[in-house]
């Protein structure tokens, strides 16, 4: 009974209208070091930065993967002289070195 | 606050009609439920919910999702198409309730070893509402299915950033669209859908992962052959083997894609760390569901998975919701304990005492452990 009281009183407490139509600004920063505006121009237009902040340390190859992806099935505007710098960046600021041979 | 692993540093963020939430990221904006919530009832509240959009212009703007000029469609192999309000819908079909779980495809993503990339979530990507609108076969009957109708589409209005961008579509077999279960639901626990959980109309299919059940929807279209895009291939596949596992870092030969949920169970009233009173008995309590055949069993440790006991099943609201369960638990004597919870569906399907893995980071659903230490009184 207790549960079905508390499924009902969610009913009231949740029947809001939208009544505010703003979302919260975007506020993580890049880390500013040379590259930054690689992502900024290649990656931002299309998503905030967590969708590369919020990543577990990648490797090279983990990056060059989804940099790819990206470029081939999300039509990225990267040109190709400028996949290795940007790569650099991820893999220096949200990388991890790879394992040594 | 910080999620349990590696870079889980996250901010708790109000968005519109939501409490605060764990935001992943803000454009488009993806918050995961606080774990906490799920311990204060079977329903998680609208304000609670979690969300996951695909695209940045999501969500809708208002001027597209008004109720006076918004309109689902229903197109392509039918007799006839229908072009119908959310009003239309609440008239001139029949209403039905649901309580249904939804979970997101790659909830606890963050918890896989080794890493995968994706959205780096803990728990909280789940969610089990009481969801009300129309059964979708209705509609589709009032349409007219053609002779060749094979797959039915279904497109939001949370439009692609750019051209280049695959749109935000989704499409299930035609013998699918006609199980009843599957709804046009306008209603979220009483109430009208919360704007970021598809206000006005979304598409609910219970027991099945989120990604098909695509919000503001305005598209249906019925198709005479099998929908290729993005989102169904490459995106949101599994390794076609046993429980969509295989060897960690390795790459699948086959793929097939994503469907119903497997069997999962949570501790929702202590949390890993928490510490008891030794020789007080303590009620646990959690949560188990699966992908609709229903929880017959849930069995719980305190040493490890070492010996099992059978905790009592509570109230059941439906084959697709969340089923409680509790048990009473006393620590001895002082010490560290690691409770353990494993369910088994009424198929006797179960969850594995060790993680499993797939390069996409979906269907996570280890038996968990909850490490707790008792001290003494």
């Amino acid at each position: 009974m207790k549960r079905l009281l508390f499924l009902l009183s969610i009913s009231a407490a949740t029947a809001i209208a939208v009544e505010d139509w703003t979302l919260p600004g975007e506020t993580p920063a890049l880390k500013s070091t040379p590259g930054a505006e690689l992502v900024q121009a290649n990656c931002l237009i299309c998503h905030s930065t967590e969708y590369i902040t919020s990543q577990p340390p990648l490797t090279r190859e983990q990056w060059k993967a989804s940099v790819t992806k990206m470029q081939q099935k999300f039509g990225a505007p990267l040109t190709a002289e400028n996949v290795e710098p940007l790569l650099d960046y991820l893999t220096a600021s949200y990388g991890k070195p790879a394992p040594r041979p | 606050m910080t999620l349990p692993f590696e870079n889980g540093e996250r901010e708790l963020v109000r968005y519109p009609q939501k409490r605060a939430l764990i935001r992943l990221t803000t454009r488009p904006p993806q918050l995961e439920t606080p774990f906490e919530v799920f311990n204060e009832g079977l329903v998680t509240p609208n304000d609670a919910f979690f969300v996951r959009y695909h695209l940045a212009g999501a969500p809708p703007p208002r001027e597209l999702l008004e109720p006076a000029s918004f309109r689902v469609q229903v197109l392509g192999k039918v007799t006839t198409p229908l072009r119908l309000s959310v009003e239309d819908l609440r008239t001139q079909f029949e209403a039905v309730e649901i309580v249904a779980v939804n979970q997101c495809s790659g909830n606890s993503r963050g918890f896989f070893q080794p890493r995968v990339v994706g959205g780096q979530l803990a728990n909280g990507a789940m969610g089990n509402a009481k969801w009300k609108g129309v059964r979708l076969a209705d509609v589709l009957k009032k349409a007219g299915l053609a002779a060749e109708a094979k797959q039915v589409l279904f497109n939001g209005l949370d439009a692609p950033p750019a051209p280049t961008v695959p749109d935000f579509v989704k499409a299930i077999e035609v013998e699918q669209a006609l199980d009843p279960d599957l709804l046009l639901a306008y209603e979220m626990n009483g109430a009208p859908l919360p704007w970021l959980n598809g206000f006005p109309l979304r598409l609910v299919v219970p027991g099945h992962y989120g990604t098909y059940w695509v919000k503001h929807l305005h598209e249906i279209t019925v198709l005479d052959e099998p929908f290729k895009g993005f989102w169904m291939d490459p995106g949101y596949r599994i390794p076609d083997t046993d429980c969509a596992a295989i060897e960690p870092g390795t790459t699948p030969k086959r793929t097939v894609p994503i469907s119903r949920f497997n069997v999962r169970s949570f501790i929702t009233s202590l949390s890993d760390g928490a510490t008891v009173r030794a020789g007080a008995e303590t009620l646990v309590r959690g949560i188990a569901f699966d992908g609709g055949h229903g929880i017959r069993e849930v069995l719980f440790s305190e040493d490890d998975g070492a010996s099992w006991r059978a905790a009592a099943l509570g109230v059941d609201l439906g084959k697709f919701s969340f089923r409680e369960w509790t048990i009473p638990f006393t620590a001895k004597k002082p010490g560290d304990y690691q409770l353990r919870v494993k369910a088994t569906n009424t198929l006797g399907q179960s969850q594995p005492l060790d993680p499993l893995w797939n390069p996409a980071g979906y269907m996570r659903n280890v038996v968990e452990t909850v490490r707790v230490t008792a001290q003494s009184a």
